[in-house]
């Protein structure tokens, strides 16, 4: 497995084109962040797949509706993305880890909220266009900006509108290495 | 395979080559602004910079940010979201999400910066043509940015700037669906 992921590109233009995909699938974390953060809901949903899955409804006007009511709870938004890996699957296929650090003005309880957080993606790309298939989306923590982050602050305790898993124990590494270094520590006792 | 994007009829090595001599730009910038070195800012520019005032060229804008830089002995500029948008084989446009912490006095302030750029490709490198510097906001670090009175002009400093309200978009979304019910006043809040 490559650093890029399992997809081995067999000829140089196969190497170009993933260079190519790898420049913009970088572009839509960083743009699903601005459409967010402008409340751009047309350039939003145009990021996923076509038929995107948005709650029991399939397709980008379910997802744009979606996306605008749950936007409503907050006023200003700052998504600030930053450390983002890809994995390619194939010529068309790709999967990726981003994080992110976010601010939501709460109009209703007149908190600042800071957060952690992270996407797990699967992207795909359709008709030449790499889109968002899938963006999964995890926490560590979501509190006021006066408050001491804490484990688990703020995650799905109500405040948020997605559901989200608890970082850092939603990484699959993240069990065993505790099992692992546990039993190192029982050994030495 | 394409290897030219009909959208901007550029090639398929020149807009790689653009992505990241621009993603450079940016990073360069915030390095530049933290290290002191007005002289690395400035040749990030086109020669012919606007640097405010009726004055170009990179000496005039030299010193604007002698002057800037003076204001604050340590700022650390932390640059994330990117998104870069290639208008043609020597023009693109970009805007850039940043960070900022500010030794101001007593207080440490942080910003929440966003730069609407345009880059242009001179004599085959990509530079500033222009960086608007807007603010979400900026404040003490113990501070919540909610009730800030509003930023000066330009936003270079603390309260609440011109963000997010300068997108369209987001003053159509507001207009047409607003958002929860109003704070209550800081005074009345227990």
């Amino acid at each position: 497995v490559s650093r890029l992921g399992s997809w081995a590109p067999a000829t140089v233009d196969e190497r170009l084109d993933r260079m190519e995909s790898l420049a913009a699938i970088r572009q839509l974390p960083s743009r699903y962040a601005l459409a967010l953060d402008s409340r751009d809901m047309a350039a939003l949903a145009d990021l996923f797949v076509p038929d995107v899955r948005a709650g029991s409804e399939v397709g980008r006007d379910a997802l744009r509706r979606w996306f605008t009511g749950i936007l409503q709870a907050s006023r200003t938004t700052i998504h600030v993305v930053t450390n983002h890996i890809v994995d390619f699957d194939d010529a068309d296929h790709a999967r990726g880890v981003v994080y992110c650090r976010d601010q939501l003005e709460r109009p209703d309880t007149g908190r600042w909220e800071i957060g952690d957080l992270q996407y797990w993606d699967d992207y795909e790309r359709v008709d030449g266009e790499w889109c968002f298939r899938r963006r999964k989306f995890h926490r560590w923590y979501l509190t006021d900006a006066l408050s001491r982050p804490a484990h688990g602050a703020g995650v799905n305790d109500g405040s948020d509108p997605l559901a989200a898993r608890q970082l850092p124990e939603a990484f699959p590494t993240w069990a065993p290495y505790w099992e692992l270094v546990g039993q190192a520590a029982g050994r030495e006792s | 395979m394409t290897m030219t994007d009909a959208a901007s009829g550029v090639d398929t090595l020149s807009r790689l080559l653009a992505y990241e001599s621009i993603r450079q730009l940016a990073a360069r910038y915030a390095v530049a602004v933290d290290a002191k070195d007005s002289e690395t800012i400035a040749g990030l520019f086109v020669p012919d910079v606007r640097a405010g005032e009726g004055r170009t060229g990179r000496p005039a804008l030299r010193a604007v940010y002698d002057e800037l830089l003076a204001e604050h002995p340590r700022t650390i500029l932390n640059v994330g979201t990117h998104v870069i948008d290639l208008l043609s084989e020597d023009a693109a446009s970009g805007v850039v999400y940043c960070r900022g912490e500010l030794e101001w006095g007593e207080q440490w302030v942080v910003q929440a910066i966003v730069y609407h750029d345009d880059y242009e490709r001179h004599q085959g490198e990509w530079l500033f043509r222009r960086r608007r510097h807007l603010l979400f906001y900026g404040a003490d670090v113990l501070e919540r940015p909610n009730d800030l009175p509003p930023a000066g002009r330009p936003e270079f400093g603390r309260g609440r700037g011109s963000m997010p309200q300068y997108w369209p978009t987001w003053r159509r979304y507001a207009a047409e669906h607003g958002f929860g019910p109003a704070a209550t006043p800081a005074s009345e809040r227990r």
